[in-house]
């Protein structure tokens, strides 16, 4: 019994109570055994029994009525209206009365108030009652700023376990949280306390509970964004995370210094719902004056190919007096190149340009460079220019911000690039040799050498359209797919994806951005397929962080990948060896296997050897007619591999089924050697995993070896539909054969265009050649390829008319250079001025101008800028740029609704505001504290200690409310229970006198059974009888005077003669009176008898 | 007015108190009901991330360690004594068992650590046997259990690389080791826990043979018992074994999610436990303790909590 246990165990309460009931259940022997009774023992017994229980309970009864006077006193109802039917209550007593006349006095009385109580508690559900409850707990949650702008107070003297000095500021943190809750005091024992940790995201490391101590473990928060901070956001999950009921605070250690998010709009919020913010400003009065930064870079946006480009490195020194040397370099950056030093304006012309020593003074100073044109080809693309200054032994000077970029775009020559998959360069020459000699300038590049998401933005932007020629989709990065598709939708350039074994469905191209700026989506919603593939997917529960979550997402990429015909199962350690979801058709409906998948709970597997037996007895059962059979296995490679699994190993190697085996975590080598012999034994890959973002390209490979359901192999007749335009439009029926494609389906809406199409399959269609606009540019599929299955159009002048027409159809739309774009970063924001000329560089009329602008961080929402016009010909608009990296901004020029012109220009925000402020921002803390209510504590030693020792933060909280709960539910339980109990007062009559009665002969009768029988034993009888009859008699008149006198007209009885004690016994009983010496005994026995039955004599 | 107030407590939370009173009164109790159930998931003192070993100490203080590779003291009533400590690394793998010296100190099998790790009551590392990975004779793999005879020897499970047994003498020197992977008696597959027999012998709980191996302290072998199956007296993932004071030997079957009772000859005198995540309901029981009064603290691992129970 857990309240019992929480019982001290040698309370004086509990001591006395166990004593009095052991006492109690002597005596209560005795009394079997002997018939003997001490009624002094029993009573001291009793009131010691009461007293310590109710010593112990008293502080729970205390509380409980507490809390129910609060509750009473916060009562609210909802529809007080109903509250009128309360005055049929008197009626019901009345007429109650009258018709329960026969039970008597007492029940009549008892049944009617408990009918009345039943319509009072039906009237009062009805009535929709809610309880607001108030309470004197505290929830207290820690939000602590974990960003860099809060500066370390580094201990030389003392370092961590990984070598860097520890972090005195850190300490002094964690020891006030710590003290603050040990030391809170009794009466807040059931205040909770939780801790968010923040930077970009806050994280809540630990959820509000009753403990009695608080270590933070960093550890445990998993990875925080320390490059930004965002205060409000971490108040937001605080006041989320507190619990209902009890009062709520803040206590916000940090810096002050926010750069996303606005927390005094969320301290407005506070203030309304009475949560107080207290702060502790960290490193108040600090300024870091040993700092230099690389504040910008300032390059044209765009450049046209030959120009000269002047380049200012704006660099300031935060120090007021001492001026700080080092090196300067500012270097030109093209995708995967390596990095071209700029001359520093003043280098010699002998000298080869190269980093600059240089002297910053204090303040701002700039340094210019000049970047020469070459005669390379190169010089046409886009770039990035990059400044780094690396100071001279500064201590103190943060890294982070010692570099800055700046994006400059170029313009010339109307590009394409070609991707190909890096196993099959050379592919598509004949493509290649046809566009070139259309005199287009096609690059060629594999895909695993695009520059990666960062600088991919600016890498694409040189070209005008890119194709994917057969490139499976793992080659790619999901951020680089989204900056494809950004482009692609955002910044207008052209997306041609050209078919093959490797490309849509067969290249795992579900639900990834390319898909998204594709006119087709890669899935099907056909069952019917010629070949189909079986996977197998054997999960074992991880230790990685978040590894379920993984599992989970993997599972459903798997399932995402596969063809509705293509089979899948799905196995992990529950209790057995059995299949979680049992091997079946994926199906066209997938969200049943998802809902699954979502419920899946994988164990710590012990052995893979069960697992591997099912997984290669299914695989290999012919019922299933299986062209591709595969098994991934994902583990931290723990459990083991015994003779069992070896033989399911060897059984898959004999029916041709791969096995693939993912080690996540593993703890060494021998658990990597096992998970590669499963997989070496039966010509599958092992990948050793440990960081989970590589999980989606290998299951995204591995499963789309499978998916063989996409691929139509057969020979047709490509379909031109009619209306074909843009890409088709020079096409003619018919068309000459193909001998393969990729089935996929048209996006749906009015914007997809089918124009050619392949063969259904019952009434599902699927295109060969499907085009649209995803945004500003246009995008291409062709589901077939340029080689085996196209090699008949090789051979036709189809070919020839097709292609460049389609590429010349993706373009991006052109730009004149009479619009110009000057872009300028002040305070997290990016304003644009644009001028619109004419042909004859006046300003243009009657024109509207939007901008697509791409952020540097997948994901983000892109903003569409409206600018409006402010000027002859000159346009303004800004948007917020709160992440480092580059913008890129596409001003596109309509006039009638049909885009004429525009201009691309790349905007960099050099790095995170974090690294831009150089001290604390405490007026913002102090803002908050006012705002709610709260107090400002300061970070000293003896201070915190003293805040933490008087329980400050845990003092009482304002007033607060819990959720209103509704009570009407409980109200009509009570109505039923006290239903219930009406009809059994009238129905079951139970005479209380009966009762007693019965009650006392028992007891007479355990007294004296043990009595020795007197001489004379009738005589003995007749006296025991007298004794009962006395006592009833005596209770009778007890009874009597407690009663009001009866209504009826009988006259009243006149009272009976004093009750005749108990025979003495052992305890010293008083003695029995002596009898009345006046009557004879036996008439005054006779009398009482019949007074002792006043309803018979009635 | 007392109904009102009951379903008010429903609302106040001691709605707990109310069942197991209103439980009591009408003595409707289910009898395979834990006598004690605590813990809950959480990295505060006093709670577990899947808690996976366990051992009761002589001053009857139930040490758990869990998935955090926090190791905690508790009383045999759950309640947390205050000592809280991690081992000193533990990125390569958590501890996965305990033991108790001869002297009453706690002994952590640091597995991936390859070696013991001796404690003193505060958690202060007092010294360390081991240490070195491998599979030759002195070299450990990964450690998951230890017990201490009467003589002072070290009995270390192993698995991993190798399922074997190592014997260590009081000072941690090489004395013998025995067994190799494999189904054969003698032979191990997951060797997960050891317990010395009141007759002086060797329990090893063999958990992917789903067996009790019963070997001398010379190694050699005695008799085994289990089995695969879900029928009393047959095992599925034993993972840990533990005597009672009356000779008894409880295994929790990691497998089966429950605990059986044997006797030392294997005979099966009882299981409890059923999967789920109610009061006698175990999921994935990595580990038991029993107590000197004959009670099971069996560590009901993804329920992160501990149940005891008398059976």
């Amino acid at each position: 019994m857990s309240f019992l246990s929480d019982l001290p165990t040698l309370s004086l309460p509990v001591a006395l109570a166990a004593g009095a009931v052991l006492s109690l259940f002597g005596m209560f022997a005795v009394l079997l055994v002997s018939g003997r009774w001490s009624f002094r023992l029993a009573s001291i017994s009793g009131v010691l029994l009461l007293g310590s229980l109710g010593s112990l309970i008293a502080a729970d009864v205390r509380d409980s009525l507490r809390t129910f006077v609060r509750s009473v006193q916060g009562l609210e109802i909802v529809r007080p209206w109903w509250l009128l039917l309360l005055a049929v209550v008197p009626f019901i007593a009345i007429v109650a009365r009258k018709n329960l006349r026969a039970l008597g006095r007492f029940r009549k009385w008892f049944a009617v108030s408990l009918r009345s109580l039943v319509v009072v508690s039906l009237v009062f559900a009805l009535a929709e009652p809610r309880v607001r409850q108030t309470t004197e707990h505290a929830t207290v949650i820690f939000v602590i700023d974990r960003s860099l702008s809060v500066p370390p107070d580094s201990d030389p003297n003392r370092r961590g376990p990984d070598g860097d000095p520890i972090d005195r500021r850190w300490e002094r943190i964690k020891k006030f949280v710590d003290e603050s809750v040990r030391y809170r005091g009794p009466d807040h024992r059931s205040d909770r306390a939780g801790v968010i940790l923040f930077g970009r995201t806050p994280r809540l490391v630990l959820p509000p509970a009753a403990v009695d101590q608080l270590p933070i473990d960093e550890r445990r928060a998993g990875p925080i964004d320390v490059e930004y901070t965002d205060i409000a956001a971490a108040l937001k999950l605080a006041l989320a995370a507190f619990p209902e009921g009890t009062g709520r605070r803040v206590v916000l250690i940090s810096d002050g210094n926010e750069n996303l998010g606005r927390a005094a709009e969320q301290a407005r919020l506070f203030q309304k719902q009475g949560v107080q913010v207290d702060v502790l400003p960290l490193a108040v009065g600090y300024r870091n004056t040993n700092e230099v930064l690389v504040q910008e870079v300032e390059a044209p946006p765009a450049t046209t190919p030959g120009q000269r480009l002047p380049v200012r490195v704006l660099v300031r020194n935060a120090n007021p007096t001492q001026p700080v040397t080092g090196t300067l370099e500012l270097v030109q950056v093209r995708g995967r190149d390596e990095p071209r030093f700029v001359r520093f304006k003043g280098t010699p012309a002998d000298q080869q340009p190269g980093p600059v020593k240089v002297t910053v003074r204090p303040g701002l100073n700039g340094f210019e460079f000049l970047d020469l044109p070459t005669d390379n080809a190169i010089d046409r693309d886009s770039f990035v220019y990059r400044a780094r200054f690396t100071p001279d032994n500064l201590l103190g000077d943060r890294v982070s911000n010692n570099s800055a970029t700046a994006a400059v775009l170029a313009r010339g020559q109307r590009r394409v690039l070609l991707l190909e998959d890096p196993s099959a360069i050379g592919s598509h020459s004949l493509l290649l040799d046809t566009l070139r000699a259309a005199k287009f300038r096609v690059d060629t590049l594999p895909a695993d050498g695009l520059p990666t998401a960062a600088d991919l933005g600016e890498f694409l932007s040189t070209y005008d359209s890119v194709l994917i020629g057969d490139v499976p989709a793992e080659r790619f990065s999901t951020p680089q797919m989204e900056v494809i598709r950004r482009q692609a939708a955002e910044q207008g350039m052209g997306l041609v994806m050209i078919g093959g074994q490797n490309s849509f469905g067969l290249g795992g191209y579900q639900k990834t951005p390319i898909e998204a700026a594709l006119p087709v989506d890669c899935d099907i919603r056909t069952a019917q397929a010629a070949l189909k593939g079986g996977l197998v997917l054997v999960m074992h529960g991880s230790e990685m962080a978040d590894g379920n979550d993984w599992q989970k997402r993997m599972a459903k990429l798997a399932i995402e990948r596969l063809g509705p015909a293509d089979m899948i199962g799905v196995l992990y350690y529950g209790a057995n060896a059995s299949w979680y979801i049992p091997f079946q058709s994926v199906g066209i409906d997938r969200s049943r296997l998802f809902t699954l998948i979502d419920r899946m709970t994988p164990g710590d597997m012990p052995d893979f050897d069960p697992f591997l037996k099912l997984a290669a007895d299914t695989l290999a059962d012919p019922i299933h007619n299986l062209a591709v059979k595969h098994c991934v296995v994902l583990s931290d490679g723990d459990p083991l591999y015994g003779a069992v699994g070896q033989t399911a190993t060897g059984k898959m190697a004999k029916n041709g089924i791969t096995c693939t085996t993912i080690g996540v975590a593993t703890h060494g080598n021998v658990e990597d050697t096992r998970m590669r012999n499963i997989a070496g034994s039966t010509k599958g890959s092992f990948y050793p995993v440990n960081d989970p973002r590589q999980l989606p390209a290998i299951y995204t490979r591995e499963t789309r070896q499978v998916s063989r359901s996409f691929l139509v192999t057969d020979t047709f007749t490509p379909q031109l539909l009619p209306g074909g335009a843009g890409p088709v439009a020079e096409l003619n029926a018919p068309l000459p054969p193909l001998h393969g494609f990729v089935r996929t389906t048209l996006k749906p809406g009015s914007r997809p265009v089918m124009a050619v199409e392949g063969p259904p399959a019952e009434d599902t269609r699927f295109p060969v050649v499907a085009y649209w606009q995803p945004g500003v540019g246009r995008a291409i599929a062709f589901t077939s390829d340029t080689r085996e299955w196209g090699r008949d159009w090789a051979k036709s002048p189809t070919f020839a008319r097709f292609w460049p027409q389609a590429i010349e159809w993706s373009l991006r739309s052109v730009e004149t250079g009479r619009v110009s774009v000057f872009p300028e970063v002040r305070d997290g924001r990016v304003r644009m001025i644009v001028d619109v000329r004419d042909d004859n560089e006046k300003p243009l009329t009657g024109v509207k101008l939007k901008a697509f602008v791409s952020a540097p961080r997948a994901g983000e929402a892109a903003p569409v800028v409206t600018l409006p016009r402010t000027g002859p010909g000159r346009f303004e608009g800004s948007f917020a740029a709160t992440e480092a990296g580059a913008y890129f901004v596409n001003v596109r020029v309509e006039r009638d609704g049909k885009d004429i012109d525009g201009r691309r220009v790349g905007v960099t925000v050099p790095y995170s505001p974090e690294f831009a402020d150089l001290e604390p921002n405490p007026a913002l803390m102090r803002h908050l504290a006012e705002l709610t209510g709260g107090e400002v504590y300061s970070e000293d030693d003896a201070e915190l200690a003293k805040v933490a020792r008087a329980g400050t933060v845990f003092r009482p909280a304002p007033s607060t409310t819990k959720a209103l709960l509704p009570f009407w539910a409980s109200l009509l339980i009570v109505a039923g229970v006290l239903l219930v109990c009406d009809v059994a007062v009238r129905r079951i009559a139970l005479e209380p006198r009966a009762l007693w009665a019965w009650g006392v002969r028992r007891w007479h009768h355990l007294r004296t059974r043990f009595d020795v029988v007197p001489e004379s034993a009738g005589l003995g009888q007749l006296l025991r009888v007298k004794e009962a009859v006395a006592e009833v008699i005596e209770e009778n008149r007890t009874y009597r005077r407690d009663e009001p006198p009866p209504e009826d007209d009988e006259p009243p009885e006149p009272p009976p003669p004093p009750p005749k004690p108990p025979p003495a016994d052992a305890g010293g009983s008083p003695k029995p009176p002596e009898p009345e010496a006046a009557d004879d005994y036996l008439s005054r026995l006779s009398k009482a008898k019949r007074r002792g039955r006043p309803d018979e004599n009635r | 007015m007392a109904l009102f107030l009951c379903s008010w407590q429903c609302y106040t939370g001691n709605v707990n108190r109310l069942a197991l009173l209103l439980l009591l009164l009408v003595g409707c109790a289910r009898s395979d009901r834990p006598d004690k159930v605590w813990g809950n998931r959480g990295v505060q003192d006093g709670e577990f991330v899947r808690p996976r070993a366990a051992v009761i100490d002589r001053q009857d203080r139930l040490w758990v360690v869990d998935f955090t590779a926090r190791v905690q003291a508790f009383d045999l009533d759950g309640k947390h004594l205050g000592v809280t400590f991690r081992t000193p690394d533990f990125r390569n793998g958590r501890p996965s068992g305990l033991g108790i010296t001869r002297e009453g100190e706690l002994i952590v099998c640091d597995s991936h650590y390859h070696c013991l790790r001796i404690y003193g009551d505060d958690g202060t590392e007092r010294r360390v046997i081991g240490g070195t990975a491998g599979t030759g004779p002195g070299q450990l793999g990964y450690v998951s259990d230890v017990v201490q005879d009467g003589d002072g020897f070290f009995y270390l499970s192993e698995f991993g690389e190798s399922d074997r047994i190592t014997k260590l003498d009081a000072t941690g020197n090489f004395v013998a080791t025995w067994g190799t992977s494999g189904i054969a008696p003698g032979q191990f597959q997951r060797l997960r826990a050891l317990a010395l027999g009141p007759d002086g012998n060797l329990y090893c709980a063999d958990a992917c043979n789903h067996r009790i191996q019963v070997l001398t302290r010379t190694g050699e072998f005695v008799r085994e018992f289990g089995g695969e199956g879900a029928e009393a007296g047959r095992l599925r993932y034993p993972y840990d074994v533990s005597f009672g004071p009356g000779g008894e030997l409880y295994v929790a079957e990691y497998g089966n999610q429950r605990v059986q009772k044997f006797t030392a000859n294997g005979d099966s005198l009882g299981v409890w436990g059923s999967p789920g995540g109610k009061p006698g309901q175990l999921s994935s029981p990595w580990a038991l303790a029993v107590d000197r009064k004959g009670r099971v603290h069996v560590i009901d691992t993804e329920n992160h909590r501990v149940q005891r129970v008398k059976f």
